[in-house]
């Protein structure tokens, strides 16, 4: 996991290619945007035109402090079950219907290797790629009382950049909510997670920070 | 994707001869016949003619979910595999109910249930993913073993892929080869493998990425907290000092509490004898020479668990010794039967078990009918009484079998396991070829050669015509117990009468057999009016019988696992009284499809379907004689207190006129005004017109 450092300067990068994006002509990135492209060519109005590196470096030299989640749920794959209540539970509270492909945590059971679990969950991550990435002001943001990077279903444009950036990822536990265009994420159900409370063998658990 | 609750709406109709597939609309069956075991009966009775043989291509193989599967329900995740059975003598239609992941996967991927029927004229698999279906040619699977098949699919189509399959013995038709899902469940008893290998059919795997709708989510959810909370209690709750024993794991850690548990005060460290399980409902360690494998290191052990379920039954086992496999049995098929039934045999508990387990899944043999019968111990002991000889079983046998299960003869090693078991699956030689026809044909063909094997035919057979059925009971009194053999599809309602919860509470909670009593007492008359129900008089017997029959009809229609209906009646942590709650299946059904209905609704709504069953069976010929048992079963010390004659005249009267029922006494046919009170008309029609069946007024 990225540590508290580098974190804080990637929330920057977060701030600036936001403003880059939707603001269009965001104050702040006008100039930096100026200087790395040419400049005859208007603001991009659809993928921007960055060069990654500068701007990573770039953004640097703004530190930014993150709010931490209070915590973050953990599977034991040696003790889970492969029951799956979690991922029914997940979904039925989040959408009111039952489907696993929109759960946030998830397993792959290997039956024929004694029930061996791969599992994912989110982890809250101090430095949020999927936040980072997100492109939308607001779509992928931190919830105040939780500190969970959590999605607003509202804002989300479902261009699945916070699927690919975690770090988790091809095995993201944010998932794709094809229905609806959007993306879906652990939210820490409010700060009591279901999937926890209702996991028969105590596989998984909350992790709580310090925050 | 859903399009009602509890449903997706779609059956798929396979025929394999022509290879066409279609889709019909699941709401021809539901809401009125439930689910699962209600309208396989029904599709079965519109697909099969009652002149089709258990292998004829016209024998359609009916997979059918239930309401519940495949949203939260707790232990929902049975499904109903119904066919002619090729079991019996006479065969005759039957089902059975294998739990899993598969029902929950087959609704992800839109479907309700599957029917196939037909002969595919090359071995072929079904591969059904998110709202298609498709046949592929099996020719490179055939012959494979049940492990080896399930690679290769799953290579094909992702580990998440569920499959269900046959093994060899179902190819080469042994009679009683079960269906084997997700490696773990089988289908017991009805023989669904040997019909899926007459039809070509090696396997269906199915993957799903959609959604079931569910009409109160948040009572779903609560409700699957509160059967948990009859079962056991969460960590935190441990920690605030509500509960006891302080586990935080499923109810199998009651169960087994083999890899988690440190020796439990008061229980002996290594079984001794295969009784102390049966009293203590498995407070033994079934698995305590494997422990050393375990304190070793080189094999893990854990829980698995069906979908959406509490219980978490299945012991799975990850090994990094290849003397010892990897795999998972479910709580009372696969794996852990074995460990206890072998729990007296100290040489072959555990690892031995384990390898017979794997042996058994791979061949596609279920574990407790490969050999003659009920388990190897049918097998035991025709060797015992010398029907069996060492040139008859092609095996050397260095010591005589002990006839007590105590001592272990040294000829029951794995290779000799192993090799009874392969001769039987492919059907070699002439004693395996004929106990690969499956107990009845097996024992009666034995029986005639020599008259040495009828006790233990006869142990076997008690039933007049029909054996589809468990030889064991485990209802509440020999009365009911004779009652629901005697009538039953297949005796099933084992665990929604009394036994099993109340043997857990026991084990569990660590009361004193006088406590059980009481708890037993309080239970007997909530449940059926009387505080025992186990005395040797008729008084009751009959209702009570409908009454555990028709719970049981509910579990197969919701359908949920016989867990769930145990603690539907006891329950492990529901102190003081320990009672469960049997209306956790109208709850289920309500807060799945929106649907309110009663727990005495829902019980009535079991009348219809078991009426369609008993017009299946009506219709293949069975009448009231064989509502019955062969005169040796009236001469066991069992049936000293009543006779032949009272049971077969006034005890089954009693039955047939119930209302639930409503047969003719004469015959066993349901009359015409009880079918049609139950809305099923055209089941009186069609028995007339169509299969030339006298309905009674």
């Amino acid at each position: 996991m990225p540590n508290e450092e580098e974190a804080a300067k990637k929330v920057s990068r977060k701030q600036f290619v936001k403003g880059a994006v939707v603001g269009g002509a965001g104050v702040a990135a006008t100039g930096v945007l100026a200087s790395c492209a040419p400049a005859a060519t208007p603001i991009a109005t659809e993928a921007p035109p960055v060069a990654t590196p500068t701007i990573k470096e770039i953004i640097k030299e703004v530190p930014v402090e993150l709010q931490q989640a209070i915590g973050y749920v953990e599977r034991d794959v040696e003790t889970c079950a492969g029951c799956r209540t979690c991922e029914a539970v997940c979904t039925l509270s989040h959408e009111g219907v039952n489907s696993p492909a929109l759960a946030r945590t998830w397993i792959v059971d290997y039956i024929l290797e004694g029930r061996r679990i791969e599992g994912w969950t989110c982890k809250q991550c101090q430095g949020p790629e999927c936040l980072y990435a997100c492109p939308v002001e607001g779509a992928l943001h931190i919830d105040e009382a939780t500190g969970a990077r959590v999605i607003d279903a509202e804002k989300c444009i479902g261009c699945k950049l916070c699927i690919e950036a975690c770090i988790q990822y091809p095995n993201s536990p944010i998932r794709y909510d094809a229905q609806n265009e959007i993306a879906v994420k652990c939210d820490l159900c409010g700060g009591d997670p279901l999937c926890v409370k209702y996991c028969p063998e105590s596989s998984l658990t909350f992790v709580e920070r310090e925050v | 994707m859903a399009t009602s609750y509890g449903w997706t709406g779609k059956i798929l109709r396979v025929d394999l001869t022509t290879g066409k597939i279609t889709e019909t609309p699941t709401s021809d069956y539901v809401p009125k016949l439930i689910g699962g075991r209600g309208v396989a009966a029904m599709i079965y009775w519109e697909t099969v003619p009652p002149e089709c043989a258990a292998f004829d291509p016209e024998n359609a193989l009916i997979m059918m979910t239930g309401v519940a599967s495949g949203t939260l329900a707790p232990s929902a995740s049975k499904f109903t595999i119904a066919s002619k059975s090729p079991v019996p003598v006479k065969e005759c239609y039957s089902y059975s109910n294998p739990s899993g992941h598969w029902s929950t996967e087959l609704k992800f991927a839109g479907y309700d249930g599957i029917v196939v029927t037909g002969k595919s004229p090359k071995p072929v698999y079904l591969w059904v993913n998110d709202g298609e279906a498709e046949l592929r040619d099996a020719g490179r699977l055939w012959g494979t073993t049940l492990s080896n098949m399930m690679l290769e699919v799953q290579n094909l189509h992702g580990p998440q892929a569920r499959v269900l399959g046959i093994g060899p013995a179902g190819e080469n038709l042994c009679r009683q080869a079960p269906i084997i899902v997700d490696r773990e469940h089988a289908t017991g008893i009805t023989g669904a493998g040997a019909v899926m290998g007459s039809k070509n059919l090696k396997a269906i795997a199915v993957r799903g990425t959609g959604a079931v709708n569910v009409a109160k989510p948040q009572e779903l959810i609560d409700l699957w907290y509160y059967y948990r909370r009859l079962l056991t209690r969460t960590p935190a709750e441990v920690a605030a000092g509500d509960g006891w024993p302080a586990t935080n794991r499923s109810l199998s850690y009651y169960m087994y509490h083999g890899p988690h548990m440190p020796k439990c005060e008061g229980h002996p460290a290594k079984p001794t004898d295969p009784e102390v399980y049966f009293k203590n409902n498995g407070l033994d360690d079934p698995i305590s020479l494997m422990r050393e494998a375990v304190d070793a290191g080189t094999v893990k052990m854990k829980y698995g668990g069906c979908y959406g379920c509490p219980v978490c039954c299945a012991l799975a086992y990850q090994s990094t010794d290849l003397s010892i496999p990897s795999g998972s049995g479910q709580c009372n098929d696969m794996e852990s039967w074995p460990a206890y039934e072998w729990a007296g045999y100290e040489k072959v508990v555990g690892i031995p078990s384990i390898w017979y387990n794997r042996w058994c899944d791979d061949l596609g043999l279920g574990i407790t009918n490969p050999g003659p019968g009920y388990h190897f111990y049918m097998f035991m002991d025709l060797i015992n009484l010398g029907v069996l000889t060492p040139e008859m079983i092609g095996f050397p046998l260095e010591s005589a079998p002990s006839s007590t299960y105590s001592e272990l003869p040294q000829a029951w090693t794995l290779e000799f396991i192993r090799t009874v078991l392969e001769k039987i699956a492919y059907r070699e030689g002439e004693l395996y070829d004929a106990m690969a026809e499956g107990a009845e044909r097996f024992l009666t063909s034995l029986a005639e050669k020599n008259p040495a094997a009828a006790p233990v035919r006869d142990r076997l057979m008690g039933h007049k015509g029909y054996y589809v059925i468990w030889s064991d009971s485990d209802a509440p009194s020999p009365g009911v117990s004779a009652i629901i053999e005697a009538t039953d599809l297949r005796k099933s309602p084992n665990k929604t009468t009394t036994g099993m919860g109340k043997s857990f509470v026991a084990s569990s909670a660590g009361l004193t057999d006088e406590q059980v009593a009481e708890i037993q007492k309080k239970g007997n008359l909530k449940y059926f009016g009387t505080e025992d129900v186990s005395d040797k008089s008729w008084d009751n017997k009959v209702s009570i019988a409908i009454k555990c029959q028709n719970l049981s009809t509910l579990m197969d229609c919701i359908t949920y696992c016989g867990w769930a209906g145990a603690y539907s009646l006891y329950s492990t942590y529901n102190p003081p009284d320990y009672l469960g709650d049997w209306e956790i299946g109208a709850k289920v059904f309500s807060a799945v499809t929106g649907q309110e209905m009663t727990h005495e609704q829902m019980v009535e709504a079991m009348n219809p379907i078991w009426n369609i069953e008993r017009a299946i069976h009506v219709r293949e010929g069975r009448r009231r004689e064989y509502d019955t048992f062969k005169d040796h079963v009236y001469e066991s010390s069992s049936w000293e207190w009543t006779s032949k004659e009272e049971f077969e005249g006034e005890v089954l009267d009693e039955y047939y006129n119930d209302p639930a029922r409503g047969w003719d006494l004469d015959t066993g046919i349901p009359r015409r005004s009880t079918l049609e009170a139950q809305g099923l008309k055209k089941i009186a029609d069609e028995l007339e017109s169509k299969y030339g069946v006298e309905v009674p007024e």
